[in-house]
């Protein structure tokens, strides 16, 4: 089993794809699953590892479906998370 | 007089071409502190229940706030106030770009406009000196073109705040539209029209004041301190810019489609979102006056049936209206329209609104073709969307009914076209879906203006941005009732607040939190003001807007939603969980009006007034 992260415009440039599969078999944290992906994408790094959900929140969405993820929240295997910009109106 | 104030505002009577200096108490700034609270004030100060918006009486308010013109982030906004004559109660409208900071210049907090030209006039203001000019040669003409003939009549470095002839036919959707094509936009609730009921065409205005400011090297050192965090937090709102979050709001139920019927259009989304944009037609990154973020967008598109748009790009909210509103996915075609809007001098929101509205009238047959001189008002109909933009910007055929927005050109087509006819106290919904937030939604309900997603501003804190002076930790729920009353009027206080000091809400992107907003405010007045004094002058503000209202007739009856928003879940294939929720309205009010101090329909308690000293 896997877990699915699609990227949005502008991480996917920073990534190389617009989606990265991570094998996964037990429910992982989203904190988890941001720092395997900026291992192996390591132009991802300065976006992904804020280390708070604060610092994070003004760069971007993490969404499971519709609903907004906390960096501790945990993903289960065989879901595909989403992260997207965050930008609200204007 | 405290820092940040020019102590100067002058008051313009077009008929007489008179003009006169008014100056505000110390006292009174800090009750009303200037932008959209000092003219809330001299607005209610200065009408009566049965002010015709368009009498040459009623007074046209152009404000800068405090911080203009100093090193405070974002603070190149200014407020236009009037009644409105879209909606007919309170009316108040926001620009940045640099109008704000050049009328500081000019030596004025703001100017006053009543009475009614002989002819078409503009106002040549310079530092103080004001001059009444013939406008003859520049009415009919769009605020593209005006924009450099009035900088060569009068001065390279002058900032224009002008109408197109949107504004000069009176088209209640009309904005004032400043810095010619890169259109800074007071567009809401049809100011521009106001504007033209006095044949006034333009407020060009320059100068070499500066705003004093009472700790110039604190204010100095605490912006640098924060500058690197603001761009950090910023960086990908500055790249995208306001559309940046089309996908976002799409995948969230947020973003609206046919009309609010539609659940999903992730690819069309995708096709008008800012990434789209930054890949394609994107020129440049515009920036307010002293703005580090640059959200702006400017646009160009040099071949095909658009080819020739060159200035301002579409907004987010332009993108929801013009786009997935009509479920228009050609983003030249938006881009195109956005920019018609701009030069008839039209708000992109109310008019993309109003367009969806009439798409779904012809859609049930409520219009045909013989009504639109044989445009096919078909969903995604591109040629359509931008065919009927002009019509409306020069009040032509229908555009002549669709100029009125929707709740008039509703009560004219009659039937059930009612039922499509998406607007909160006559205010076009803009692009949030109040079934998505239930913030919002409260909020759309009870903002003075009517349907407004800024007087809030809580949707970012209802999916994970945090405010702690607020009590957002990032944890706030869209759908959760419990506690939301009270979160959503404490917004409202608090982005009074920053309509009146003229802070940009974008600044929240650049991690910036109320307290440091309000320290730069106490470092550019001299004042003390602490974070409970801060919420109680907002929460001022928002009561005098309500009485300002009552004045006019508001009352619970116009606190709603469009029965749309209330009782209709989205269609469609792909549906989520979002569209499946209906806000408990009732609940909501009930709880806002009780924290607030409001009886039961609605109307400020008068121990509350007096607890405010309003």
């Amino acid at each position: 089993m896997s877990v699915r992260v699609r990227l949005a415009f502008p991480y996917r440039k920073l990534v190389g794809k617009e989606e990265v599969e991570l094998d996964l078999n037990s429910p992982t944290k989203v904190k988890d699953i941001l720092k395997m992906v900026s291992e192996r994408y390591p132009g991802f790094r300065d976006y992904a590892e804020k280390g708070t959900d604060e610092k994070i929140a003004p760069l971007m969405v993490i969404l499971l479906h519709d609903r907004v993820l906390r960096l501790d929240d945990s993903v289960e295997a065989g879901e595909t998370i989403q992260i997207m910009p965050p930008i609200a109106g204007g | 007089m405290a820092g940040g104030y020019m102590g100067k505002v002058l008051r313009v009577d077009l008929a007489r071409k008179k003009t006169e200096e008014i100056t505000f108490s110390e006292e009174m700034c800090r009750k009303f502190i200037g932008g959209s609270g000092l003219g809330a004030k001299i607005l209610y100060d200065e009408t009566k229940a049965d002010t015709d918006p368009f009498s040459p009486a009623a007074p046209l308010i152009f404000m800068a706030g405090p911080t203009a013109n100093t090193l405070v982030p974002t603070s190149g906004r200014h407020a236009v106030v009037a009644r409105s004559p879209l909606t007919g109660v309170f009316g108040e409208s926001d620009a940045g770009g640099t109008w704000g900071a050049r009328v500081k210049q000019a030596g004025l907090d703001g100017i006053i406009i009543t009475g009614k030209a002989e002819k078409p006039t503009y106002l040549w203001i310079q530092d103080g000196k004001v001059e009444f000019r013939d406008a003859s040669h520049l009415w009919g003409k769009d605020t593209y073109e005006i924009d450099p003939v009035l900088k060569a009549e009068t001065h390279k470095n002058a900032t224009v705040a002008a109408i197109g002839p949107a504004g000069e036919k009176l088209a209640l959707l009309a904005g004032v539209v400043h810095d010619g094509k890169d259109a800074r936009i007071a567009g809401r609730c049809g100011l521009g029209a106001v504007m033209g009921s006095k044949k006034l065409k333009a407020i060009v205005v320059q100068g070499s004041n500066k705003t004093p400011v009472a700790h110039p090297e604190d204010l100095a050192a605490s912006v640098k301190e924060l500058m690197p965090t603001i761009l950090e937090s910023s960086k990908n709102f500055g790249k995208l810019g306001t559309s940046g979050g089309v996908p976002t709001h799409e995948t969230m139920g947020n973003f609206p489609l046919q009309n609010w019927k539609l659940g999903r259009w992730e690819e069309g989304a995708k096709k008008i979102s800012g990434a789209a944009m930054a890949e394609s037609i994107l020129v440049k990154r515009y920036a307010c006056r002293q703005c580090p973020i640059a959200c702006g967008r400017e646009v160009k598109v040099e071949q095909g049936p658009y080819a020739g748009v060159d200035g301002a790009g579409p907004e987010y909210e332009t993108m929801g209206t013009l786009g997935g509103m009509c479920l228009v996915d050609n983003l030249e075609a938006v881009a195109m329209a956005n920019e018609l809007c701009n030069r008839y001098g039209l708000d992109t929101i109310s008019t993309g609104a109003t367009i969806a509205f009439a798409m779904e009238c012809y859609e049930n047959g409520l219009i045909s073709k013989k009504d639109t001189d044989g445009i096919e008002l078909t969903w995604g109909n591109h040629q359509s969307l931008v065919e009927m933009v002009k019509k409306m910007g020069k009040r032509e055929g229908i555009g002549e009914l669709l100029g009125r927005g929707v709740r008039k050109a509703a009560q004219e087509i009659g039937g059930i076209a009612p039922e499509f006819a998406m607007h909160v106290k006559g205010l076009e919904l803009p692009a949030h879906d109040p079934r998505a937030y239930f913030g919002a939604a409260l909020a759309f309900a009870t903002s003075a203006r009517g349907a407004c997603h800024l007087s809030a501003w809580t949707m970012g804190f209802e999916r994970g941005l945090t405010m702690p002076e607020l009590g957002a930790d990032g944890r706030i729920t869209r759908w959760e009732v419990e506690g939301k009353a009270k979160f959503v009027a404490d917004c409202q206080f608090v982005m009074g607040m920053y309509d009146s000091m003229k802070l940009c809400k974008f600044i929240a992107f650049g991690g910036i939190k109320i307290s440091h907003g309000l320290k730069w405010f106490n470092q550019v007045t001299g004042w003390d003001m602490d974070l409970p004094e801060f919420f109680k002058t907002g929460e001022r503000l928002f009561n005098l807007k309500r009485m300002i209202n009552v004045r006019w007739g508001v009352s619970r009856k116009d606190d709603t939603l469009p029965p749309r928003s209330l009782t209709h879940k989205r269609v469609g294939p792909g549906l989520t969980e979002t569209e499946l929720h209906l806000p408990p309205l009732g609940r909501l009010l009930s709880d806002q009006y009780e924290y607030c101090g409001w009886n039961e329909l609605g109307i400020p308690r008068p121990e509350k007034l007096k607890e405010l000293g309003l």
